[in-house]
C-alpha cells in the first residue's frame, strides 16, 4: 500500500451484512460480484458475493481507506488470503440471529488468526435487536478466551454511523 | 471427500433441489469427455454453478474440484464486473495464459460455468471454439432440464 492508503477487510458468515456495511460506508458505488445463490444461502437471500466487494472512503486529510468484503462461504477461502494482503485490520460481522453466533465467530477468528495477530480486529454483531441477549454474551466469551483485545459492538450494517463506529474501534486497537 | 461433507452436500442439494438427476449429469459428463477427445489439448474440465458449486467434472485425481469450482465462479464474476464497469459489455469468456497451459472460463447459460485446463501447446482459437461449442451444449441440457421442472 502507498503512504496515505489503507485497507480494511470485512468478513463473516453469509448474510451477516458485509456488502451492506461496505455499501453504506463507501464514497463510490460498490464494485460487487454478486451471483444467484444455489446453496444454503437461499435460506437468507437470493444473491451471494463470490469474489469480493470493493468500496473506499476518502478522508478529509486526503487519506484513502479501501474497503474489501470477502465472500462468506468457506469454499471461497482462497479469496480470504488474497484480500487480506496488505490489509491493516479486519472487521468481522456476525449475525446474532444465526443458530450459533459464538461458533461462527470462533470459526472466522481461527480462519483469519494470522492476519489478526499481525494487525487487529473488531467484531460487529448484526441483528442483535431481534436476537436473544445471551447470544451476544456468548460471542463476548469467545473474545475473552482469545486473550487479546477485540472490541465487540452491536451494529446495524445498513447504518453508516454504526459502521463508522466499527471502523473507529478498529483504528483504536491497531 | 470425507463422509461429513458428503452428507452436507447431499442435504444441501436435496434441500434446495439444485442438484440435477443422474441422467442430466451423465449428459453433461458426456459433453465433457467428447470435448476432451475432440480437442486433444484439454486435460481437465469442470461444470460449475454460477456460485461455485461443482456439477460435473473430467478431472485428474490431483485436481480439487471444489476449490477450482469456487475459483472459477470468483474469477469470472470479477471479470464480468470489470468488463461491465469499463463499458466493455457482457463477458463472453475469460482466458488465463500461463507457462504450463491455459485456463478458459466460459458462461454455459445463465446459471452454469464451464472451466477447461489445457496443455501448454494449445492452439488457442481451435480449443476455444471447441470449448464454446461444449458450453452451448451444456446450456441446452440445462435449459431442457429446467423446462421439465416447471
Amino acid at each position: 500500500m502507498h503512504i496515505g492508503e489503507h485497507k480494511i477487510v470485512f468478513t463473516g458468515p453469509v448474510g451477516a451484512g458485509k456488502t451492506a456495511a461496505i455499501s453504506c460506508l463507501s464514497d463510490a458505488p460498490v464494485v460487487g460480484t454478486d451471483v444467484a445463490a444455489t446453496d444454503e444461502t437461499l435460506d437468507k437471500k437470493d444473491l451471494t458475493t463470490v469474489a469480493m466487494d470493493y468500496g473506499y472512503i476518502e478522508l478529509e486529510d486526503g487519506e484513502f481507506i479501501h474497503l474489501y468484503g470477502t465472500p462468506g462461504q468457506d469454499r471461497f477461502n482462497f479469496m480470504w488470503d488474497i484480500l487480506c494482503q496488505g490489509g491493516m485490520g479486519l472487521v468481522l460481522l456476525v449475525d446474532a440471529t444465526s443458530p450459533d453466533p459464538a461458533a461462527d465467530c470462533e470459526f472466522y477468528l481461527a480462519a483469519f488468526d494470522d492476519f489478526i495477530q499481525e494487525t487487529g480486529a473488531v467484531i460487529g454483531i448484526t441483528r442483535a435487536d431481534i436476537a436473544d441477549n445471551t447470544k451476544y454474551e456468548q460471542v463476548q466469551d469467545v473474545i475473552i478466551d482469545k486473550g487479546y483485545p477485540i472490541p465487540v459492538l452491536e451494529i446495524d450494517a445498513r447504518n453508516e454511523d454504526d459502521v463508522k463506529d466499527l471502523v473507529y474501534a478498529l483504528m483504536a486497537v491497531l | 471427500m470425507d463422509v461429513t461433507s458428503e452428507i452436507v452436500d447431499k442435504v444441501t442439494h436435496q434441500h434446495h433441489g439444485q442438484r440435477a438427476p443422474d441422467n442430466i449429469l451423465n449428459s453433461m459428463l458426456s459433453v465433457l469427455s467428447t470435448l476432451k477427445s475432440d480437442s486433444g489439448e484439454i486435460v481437465a474440465a469442470i461444470i460449475t454453478s454460477s456460485d461455485g458449486l461443482p456439477w460435473a467434472q473430467e478431472l485428474p485425481e490431483d485436481f480439487d474440484v471444489k476449490r477450482f469450482s469456487a475459483m472459477s465462479s470468483a474469477i469470472l464474476a470479477l471479470s464480468i464486473t470489470m468488463a461491465r464497469e469499463a463499458g466493455r459489455g457482457d463477458t463472453r469468456n475469460l482466458m488465463v495464459e500461463a507457462d504450463n497451459g491455459n485456463i478458459y472460463v466460459l458462461q454455459a447459460g445463465p446459471t452454469l460455468l464451464l472451466t477447461v485446463f489445457t496443455k501448454a501447446t494449445t492452439s488457442l482459437g481451435l480449443t476455444l471454439a471447441h470449448t464454446r461449442g461444449a458450453a452451448e451444449k451444456i446450456e441446452a441440457i440445462k435449459k431442457n432440464y429446467d423446462a421439465t421442472k416447471i
